[in-house]
């Protein structure tokens, strides 16, 4: 390994050394008297109201994924009572109408409640430990973000409880999602959870890209960023340029519903395809933003559990970045039965195969450093070992739906949900239990049960083919998406049982994790700050980390900062630490600054959270919601902005 | 290797507190605000021309000579507030309160003037929104930048309320400074919507 070129510090800031003390014991002394009061300053105050003003990125992170994958539990359930009902021809479990509100709120959950949400949950705890901070550029900002997200979760599901669950599909595909053919209030709840569900992905996004841009450790230049944060990075760009589409497009639809705009209405002017570009321009990168994240956790997985560096770390990035450019390109290949000309047609096509260049690059460069280590096996790395086959396969099903000749053969047939299953729970959900278990360990300081790891993966690997390898079949022989029931002499009766039993086998092993996960949270293994050998910050503090992060924070010399750190390598001396402050580097070599002071712990966001809730839940009964909501909005915006006590140091010569 | 007691710092006490546009970690979530609120904005636009290429005949309904004209007062309005704002932005990086105050004063009151424009143009429309589909995405068009319009306004008039009452510190010097791209965004829609909307009225007649 070739000794990396140290940090160069700008003029303003210089590597000095300091004299602390006569020896060992006062430098153990004054860090211990600089721990308290950093977590005076950066440590949450006791009781309901202390956890309601909570800013800091670790608990809010925790808390998404933990919300995440309760939904992720429910949407579970409900496919288990789909699989069920199709388990045999004629299934009596549940009717028609239920079956439709089963399957809509299943994807709306899996795709807004679950995938985005848990990746940029994880990506709030890590990113301010990777790049060797103390939280997220705007916290309050953060905790908006969560709590509007907590609402739009609880809106849905209790939707579905009350037989209001929305029944359109989770792409609620015009003229059905319209009031002429959707009465009543179910396609409503649909639309404005989207639109606001929306705003916690834009809120995190806003908060990834600026904790990365200018709070990154001293020396840790753009070419020394840890891969899990580049492909955050990536993801919340493409999430800026994405969810737009899809709040415009369904504040579009539930306005045609409420206040009679006629967007999509044909009879009036309108266009349904509107509504299908709009939705497709977010829901196909959607794809990558869920799928982006995963490559991140592969490739900080895989050095960690081959002691090698990733092979073409820097191509992997560009590879990245390549996905998220091209996604944009190809929403398109959605619609190839809805009549298109033959040079979109081609356009689309050609695009929809080019994604698989940086795709097979990806694989290539994993498939080489797992080649160039010694891959140890556990949990962690079993999970991505699934992911290669798994991804693989779907990928290959992609390539052949970007043909629109066998696109418009299986197009809305069960081949589609194995080949979507395939990409996102063998591209996404795969990757995810693996840095469930190589990071929890850090969130919790326990570690999971490898055992249980082990028998989680089987049943995970086992129980998804089992169910969703036979709906390749069962589509080619035409077996539609979204029926609730179908006859005994359609021949479909074995593959769907095979499936159902897939499902089961599937289920009781994300059971076994998430039984792992509550039962080790308390009575784990003690895991020590490093359990794997991890090269990145994060695994340089403790488990779990204090809430300021690290006692002394960091400057790092290349991008595998636990690898690579000399025995004297400086810390950042000089940020405050009787306010909650943080350093503030340069966008591209992480040269210091200066330094900036965050908002504190509040409760506005979360009331401002509420407001925005009351506006969009009540806009679905009366317009009046909306100045109703605006206006607390509005108060509770002004509350959350309102000066804090000056700094006598800080105020302008000439005060008024 | 570092004696015991001693410990190589990278000190960083001494350098500032607050730093201006693009050093500033809140000049880029304006710029990322500016990003996605523009998306919408170009979706939006894009969704006219969608529907215009389906429907005959476009523009349904006319916009009368006159609003066209109200609304190149309103454009103009805008316009005329940038440099009172480049002026704030300015006199923040200089720490001139006086110029802060002054910049923003003469910055709002134009865009409050425009504002009051917009709603008056969207009062004397003579279609509804829900009419037809072009009737919808030209309400549409004029109510969303109206409200970019009515934020950048309202977050105008708290700055000025500040700024009179005080007490002032460097990091609302940054807060304003880092707040003009915004405002130059919100002008940047207004043109956007006179130049889809109402510059065709005025170069072809009341179509």
């Amino acid at each position: 390994m070739t000794e990396p070129a140290g940090p160069s510090f700008t003029a303003r800031a210089e590597v000095v050394e300091r004299e602390l003390g006569d020896d060992a014991d006062a430098l153990a002394a004054s860090d211990a008297e600089a721990a308290r009061q950093l977590a005076r300053t950066w440590g949450r105050r006791r009781g309901v109201i202390g956890w309601l003003r909570d800013t800091d990125h670790k608990a809010i992170g925790r808390r998404y994924i933990v919300t995440a994958f309760g939904s992720f539990a429910l949407a579970g359930v409900l496919a288990i009572v789909m699989r069920l009902q199709l388990a045999r021809p004629h299934g009596q479990v549940v009717g028609p109408d239920l079956y439709n509100q089963l399957f809509t709120t299943h994807g709306t959950a899996m795709m807004f409640l679950f995938a985005v949400p848990v990746m940029q949950g994880i990506a709030v705890y890590l990113v301010p430990l990777m790049v060797g901070t103390r939280n997220v550029a705007f916290p309050r900002l953060n905790a908006y973000g969560y709590w509007v997200y907590v609402i739009g979760a609880a809106l849905l599901w209790t939707a579905l409880a009350i037989n209001s669950g929305p029944d359109a599909g989770w792409f609620s595909y015009t003229p059905l999602a319209e009031s002429t053919f959707s009465p009543g209030k179910r396609v409503d709840v649909w639309a404005q959870m989207v639109t606001f569900t929306e705003l916690s992905a834009l809120a995190v996004a806003i908060n990834v890209i600026v904790t990365v841009l200018k709070h990154r450790a001293p020396g840790m230049s753009l070419d020394r960023v840890p891969t899990f944060v580049w492909a955050s990075l990536i993801t919340s760009v493409m999430v800026v340029f994405a969810m737009p589409s899809v709040m415009l497009s369904s504040t579009m639809l539930a306005m045609d519903r409420l206040i009679h705009t006629q967007f999509f209405v044909p009879a009036e002017g309108g266009d349904p395809l509107l509504w299908q570009h709009l939705f497709w321009y977010f829901a196909h990168p959607e794809v990558y933003i869920i799928f982006i994240p995963a490559l991140g956790f592969i490739s900080s997985i895989l050095p960690a559990f081959t002691r090698t560096r990733l092979i073409g770390a820097s191509v992997m990035v560009m590879t990245m970045v390549a996905t998220a450019f091209i996604g944009f390109g190809v929403w398109v290949h959605h619609m190839f039965a809805t009549g298109l000309p033959q040079l979109g047609q081609s356009f689309f096509t050609a695009a929809s195969m080019l994604i698989t260049i940086p795709t097979g690059v990806q694989i290539f460069l994993w498939l080489a450093t797992v080649w160039r280590g010694r891959l140890r096996l556990a949990t962690p790395s079993l999970f991505v070992l699934g992911f290669f086959s798994t991804f693989v396969i779907g990928g290959l099903t992609g390539v052949m739906i970007a043909a629109v000749p066998l696109d418009l053969q299986v197009h809305d047939t069960f081949f589609i949900v194995a080949h979507l299953h395939y990409v996102l729970i063998g591209g996404a959900v795969f990757p995810l239990l693996g840095a469930v278990y190589f990071w929890f360990p850090k969130v919790t300081g326990r570690l999971l049960s490898e055992r249980a790891g082990v028998a989680s993966f089987v049943l995970v690997f086992v129980g998804f083919h089992l169910t969703f390898f036979p709906m390749h079949v069962l589509g080619l022989h035409g077996m539609p998406r979204r029926i609730y029931t179908y006859d005994a002499a359609s021949g479909w009766g074995d593959l769907s049982l095979l499936a159902t039993i897939g499902a089961f086998v599937l289920g009781l092993g994300v059971l076994l994790t998430l039984g792992n996960a509550i039962t080790s949270a308390r009575r784990g293994r003690i895991a020590s700050g490093d359990p794997w050998g991890g090269d990145g910050l994060e695994w340089t503090t403790t488990s779990p980390p204090p809430a300021y992060n690290f006692l002394h924070l960091p400057t790092v010399r290349d991008r595998y900062a636990a690898w690579t750190s000399a025995p004297d390598q400086p810390v950042v001396s000089g940020v405050r630490a009787d306010r909650p402050e943080l350093l503030v580097t340069r966008v591209m070599d992480a040269e210091p600054d200066h330094r900036t002071e965050l908002a504190g712990a509040s409760v506005w966001p979360m009331l401002a959270a509420v407001a925005t809730g009351g506006l969009f839940i009540g806009s679905i009964f009366t317009p009046w919601a909306v100045i109703g909501g605006g206006a607390s909005l509005v108060v509770a915006l002004v509350a959350w902005f309102w000066p804090r006590p000056p700094h006598r140091e800080e105020m302008l010569e000439a005060k008024p | 290797m570092t004696p015991r007691g001693r410990r190589r710092v990278l000190e960083v006490g001494g350098l500032p507190t607050h730093a201006f546009g693009h050093r500033d970690p809140l000049w880029w979530a304006v710029i990322l605000l500016v990003c996605i609120e523009g998306t919408m904005l170009v979706l939006l636009t894009i969704s006219y021309f969608y529907l215009g290429d389906r429907m005959t005949p476009w523009p349904v309904e006319p916009i009368p000579r006159e609003l066209a004209w109200l609304a190149t007062g309103e454009l103009a309005l805008w316009i005329a507030s940038a440099p009172a704002m480049a002026w704030a932005s300015r006199a923040a990086v200089r720490g001139s309160l006086a110029g802060m105050r002054a910049g923003l004063v003469l910055s709002t009151l134009p865009a409050l003037a425009a504002i009051a424009c917009r709603y008056w143009i969207m009062r004397a429309l003579p279609f509804r929104w829900d009419g037809n589909a072009y009737a919808s995405v030209v309400w549409t068009l004029l109510g969303a930048q109206w409200l970019h319009g009515l934020t950048g306004g309202g977050e105008n008039l708290l700055y000025i309320a500040l700024l009179f009452r005080g007490p002032v510190e460097d990091k609302h010097r940054v807060d304003i400074e880092v707040s003009t791209p915004l405002w130059y965004f919100v002008i940047g829609g207004a043109l956007l919507v006179w130049a889809v909307l109402f510059a065709p009225v005025l170069l072809r007649g009341s179509v």
